[in-house]
């Protein structure tokens, strides 16, 4: 399929026939993409009402959305039926005469990817396109979700110290508690930061010294920092009874 | 049809006069001379989509250089419905985004049981919830007035896949409305058409011939059926 784009303009006014370029759709090559301008729409909302705005807004949204959907899952549904095709535009140009107007089809002569269209927005919008780094997800939540599953449903979760050493005065709460079999497997990140990460080992401490006749689990995800590696080989050596674990091999075995 | 005094009269950047903007500060765009034909076929149209609770935009009529135009609403961000829309009801969470989509349900059925104008365009108004509303006239083939052409919802275009989708939503609803609809189709309204046609003499005999095909008993259990037919595939 050929590439090509169409810009997406948006009519601010029927008395002036005013309309402002707010986005790009590109199809063909390794597309379909759809870049919306944010500082764009940030001029629409300046001379449009609020509700039209956000319905505008929302409707480039769900817009982009589809296009994405498109271009990543159903990547081999397309050869068969193009939604994002040169005679799909043509005809859809020719039908745009209200808010959201969509130009011709212009045929590009390149191969159409993420970077050639990052290249192709910024000469039409002279904005560059941010690719945000991914986000790695954060230890504690994906810990959190794992033992609250349907896995551990046997062991007790979030458990307040107090309820198995009702004289004691701590409010620590323990990840996962085992009072049968006397195990505790209690999560630690070692690349947090130094206060936050003492205060774990602090709470690990006080939990061995007051429970010392269960047998304690850290669950860890491998350290990345120079840092993390050095405390959690202190922490290992200077707990002999400790078991540490990783995270990715406890989830194996469970 | 209101009679517009106009505050302005605009001529945008396409094209001559285009945009009518009045004291109220309400816009309204020129969409073509008016001839009789044209007023009766609208009045109909009004009626009709009145009488089975279809909001429409409102048209109005504005004399400039002895001749008389029609002229339609235009609200800000107005947009066509078709199926390009569809990314706006991919999920029931999308779908909740719009306010009333029995009504564009209804105005199908209108197209069903109703065919005797050629085209007529259904719009989208933005808004915390999209709206859907009637454009304010009917297209009518050329020089030809109201013609009694019956259709089938394949070629109203909501058997697509994307309309399918919208109305799967509606899935239980739909048979209620229907009923609604069969409800309102009554002699009163027959009536109603009747009188309003005989106010034009010299056209009311072509118009009238056309208009009463809609309630032979025949059509009217042809459209039922097709209807029907279209909830079962849904």
């Amino acid at each position: 399929m050929e590439s090509f784009y169409s810009i997406i303009y948006y009519k601010t006014n029927a008395l002036t026939d005013e309309m402002v370029s707010v986005g790009l759709l590109a199809g063909g090559g390794e597309g379909p993409f759809l870049y919306v301008s944010n500082a764009r729409m940030d001029l629409l909302k300046k001379v449009l009402h609020p509700n039209t705005f956000l319905s505008a807004r929302r409707h480039l949204k769900f817009l982009s959305e589809k296009v994405g959907k498109h271009r990543n899952e159903a990547a081999g549904l397309l050869l068969f039926d193009p939604v994002f095709s040169v005679e799909q535009m043509e005809t859809l140009s020719q039908r745009s005469k209200n808010a959201i107007v969509y130009s011709q089809p212009v045929t590009i002569n390149e191969w159409l990817d993420v970077k050639f269209f990052a290249e192709l927005t910024q000469s039409f919008f002279g904005e560059i396109i941010n690719v945000e780094p991914k986000k790695r997800p954060v230890f504690h939540l994906k810990w959190k979700a794992f033992y609250h599953s349907t896995r551990f449903k046997s062991w007790e979760r979030d458990l307040q110290i107090s309820s198995i050493l009702p004289s004691s005065l701590l409010s620590l709460t323990i990840d996962l508690v085992n009072k049968k079999d006397e195990k505790i497997i209690k999560g630690i990140d070692f690349d947090l930061s130094e206060a936050r990460l003492n205060s774990k080992l602090f709470e690990v401490e006080l939990i061995i010294n007051a429970l010392p006749q269960f047998q304690v689990t850290i669950i860890h995800p491998t350290p990345k920092k120079k840092k993390g590696k050095s405390v959690f080989d202190a922490t290992r050596e200077k707990y002999s009874k400790l078991v540490f674990q990783e995270f990715s091999e406890f989830k194996k075995l469970n | 049809m209101r009679e517009l005094r106009p505050l302005t009269i605009s001529n945008s950047i396409k094209s001559a006069p285009s945009v009518l903007l009045t004291p109220e500060m309400e816009k309204f765009s020129f969409i073509k001379p008016l001839n009789q034909d044209f007023i009766l076929a609208q009045t109909i149209y009004t009626l009709v989509h009145k009488h089975f609770k279809v909001e429409l935009l409102e048209a109005g009529m504005f004399k400039l250089k002895e001749v008389k135009y029609l002229l339609a609403e235009e609200p800000e961000g107005v947009l066509n419905v078709d199926e390009w829309l569809d990314c706006l009801w991919t999920s029931k969470r999308k779908f909740n985004h719009l306010l009333n989509t029995n009504a564009l349900f209804r105005m199908y059925l209108i197209n069903l049981f109703f065919p005797i104008f050629s085209t007529t365009r259904k719009l989208m108004l933005p808004g915390k919830k999209d709206r859907f509303v009637m454009d304010a006239y009917p297209n009518l083939s050329k020089n030809e007035g109201i013609r009694f052409q019956p259709v089938n919802l394949n070629e109203l275009g909501i058997t697509k896949v994307e309309f399918k989708k919208l109305f799967a939503y509606l899935r239980k609803d739909l048979p209620q409305i229907i009923d609604h609809f069969l409800v309102l189709h009554h002699d009163n309204l027959y009536k109603d058409l009747k009188y309003q046609v005989s106010l034009y003499p010299s056209i009311r005999n072509k118009y009238w011939n056309e208009l009463k095909k809609c309630f032979e008993p025949e059509f009217k259990t042809y459209a039922i059926a097709e209807a029907e037919y279209y909830l079962l595939k849904l």
